[in-house]
C-alpha cells in the first residue's frame, strides 16, 4: 500500500512540479515571448494586446501585469548591460544616449521581485519630468549603489538580476516604426564594488 | 522495467496537462490576486480605490511606476454597466479597462478625451444594446485603471482634487 503510494504521488508531484515550473522558465525565454532587441533593450509590440499569444500573456501577467497597448505605451526593459551582462548591484553603470521621442518617458529600476527597490533617498526613477540634460539635449543616468550627482538610480539593496524598465507614453511615429532601432541608451559598466 | 516506464509516461502526461493547464489558468489566476489587495482593504466591487503614492512599499502589482497616481476599480458588470467618469488634467492621464485574462481591451487618454473629462459606459455585449456608444468588456468582471502623471510633490493637492471626480458606479436600469 505505501509502495503505492510513493508510487503515484511521485508521479504526480513531479509532473505537477516540471508542468507548472516549465510555464515560469518558458514565458521568460525571449524565443517565446518574440521579443524585438533594441540593444541590452527589450520590448514586445503585444504587450497588453488581445493578439498575444498565451505564453507572452502569462509572461507580461507575471512581470509585468496592466501593460498597456502599444497605442499607448511602449515598453523597453533591460537587464543586461550592452555588453551582454547581467545587471549587477553591486557595479556602477552609466545610461547614456538621448531622451526617448515620446510625450513622456521614464527609466525606473526594478529587483528581480519586479518591484521597487528600497533606498533612504526614495528615488525609484528618472522621468522626463525632473530629469537633468546635458547642453546638447542628452541624457546621462548613473545606476550605482553609492549615491552620485545628477541623474541617479540607487541600485542598493536591488541584489542580483535587477532590471530597467524604460516607458515610453505616446511615443513618436518614429519609435513605432523601428522598435529595434529607436535611440535608446546605451549601458556601460564602469566598475564593481 | 515496465513499470517504470508506466511511471514516466505518466509523469510526463501529468506534466504535459499540468504546463497547459497553467498557461491558461496563470492570467486569471494573478487577476484575481491583484483583486486582493482591494478586497483585502474593503473595497467591494464597482469602487473605486485611489492608491497612495507608489513606493518601494507598495507590492500589490508587480513593476509599479513611481512617477504615476494610480486609482483602481474592479469593475463586476453582472447587474449591469459601470459608469466610468474622470476629469481631464494637464499631463498624461488614461483609463484603461482590462478583461479577467489581463488583456486591455480599451484606453482613453487625455488627448482623446473632451475638455470636460471622460464619461464612458462599460456594459456586457447583452447590455450594449441598450446603452448606445458604451465600451463592450469581453468579460463580466475585470480592472479599470487610472492612470496620471505625478510631475512632482506639490502635485498631488491637485490630484486629490481630481480623485474627488472620478467615479466607477453601477447604472441601476
Amino acid at each position: 500500500m505505501i509502495k503505492r503510494i510513493l508510487y503515484y504521488g511521485s508521479m504526480i508531484l513531479v509532473g505537477l512540479s516540471v508542468g507548472a515550473g516549465s510555464v515560469v522558465a518558458l514565458t521568460s525565454i525571449s524565443v517565446v515571448q518574440g521579443g524585438i532587441e533594441n540593444g541590452p533593450w527589450r520590448t514586445n509590440a503585444l504587450y497588453g494586446s488581445a493578439d498575444a499569444g498565451p505564453y507572452l500573456r502569462t509572461g507580461v501577467a507575471i512581470t509585468g501585469l496592466f501593460a498597456l497597448r502599444k497605442e499607448e505605451t511602449i515598453y523597453y526593459m533591460a537587464s543586461t548591460d550592452s555588453d551582454g551582462d547581467l545587471l549587477d548591484a553591486n557595479c556602477r553603470y552609466r545610461l547614456k544616449g538621448v531622451p526617448p521621442e515620446a510625450r513622456w518617458w521614464s527609466f525606473t529600476l526594478y529587483a528581480a521581485d519586479h518591484f521597487l527597490v528600497d533606498n533612504p533617498d526614495g528615488i525609484y526613477s528618472v522621468a522626463k519630468t525632473g530629469a537633468l540634460l546635458g547642453p546638447g539635449g542628452n541624457l546621462e543616468i548613473v545606476v550605482s549603489p553609492d549615491r552620485q550627482d545628477g541623474n541617479w538610480l540607487p541600485s542598493t539593496g536591488a541584489g542580483p538580476l535587477f532590471s530597467i524598465t524604460a516607458r515610453l507614453y505616446h511615443p513618436a511615429a518614429g519609435v513605432y516604426a523601428d522598435l529595434a532601432g529607436t535611440p535608446l541608451p546605451t549601458i556601460r559598466k564602469e566598475g564593481c564594488l | 522495467m515496465k513499470k517504470a516506464l508506466r511511471w514516466l509516461v505518466g509523469a510526463i502526461l501529468i506534466a504535459v496537462s499540468a504546463h497547459l493547464a497553467t498557461v491558461w489558468a496563470a492570467p486569471y489566476a494573478i487577476m484575481w490576486q491583484a483583486g486582493n489587495g482591494m478586497r483585502n482593504a474593503g473595497i467591494g466591487d464597482n469602487r473605486i480605490l485611489h492608491a497612495p503614492p507608489v513606493t518601494a512599499a507598495s507590492r500589490s502589482v508587480v513593476r509599479p511606476s513611481p512617477d504615476l497616481a494610480y486609482s483602481i476599480c474592479r469593475y463586476n458588470l453582472a447587474n449591469g454597466p459601470v459608469r466610468l467618469k474622470a476629469p481631464k488634467p494637464d499631463v498624461y492621464f488614461s483609463m484603461s479597462a482590462y478583461a479577467n485574462n489581463t488583456d486591455n481591451f480599451f484606453v482613453l487618454n487625455d488627448r482623446d478625451m473632451g475638455t470636460n473629462g471622460a464619461d464612458v459606459v462599460l456594459a456586457t455585449v447583452s447590455q450594449a444594446d441598450r446603452f448606445p456608444g458604451s465600451v463592450v468588456a469581453p468579460s463580466a468582471t475585470g480592472v479599470v485603471l487610472f492612470r496620471r502623471v505625478v510631475p512632482d510633490g506639490p502635485a498631488w493637492s491637485v490630484i486629490r482634487g481630481e480623485r474627488a471626480g472620478m467615479t466607477c458606479d453601477p447604472i441601476t436600469e
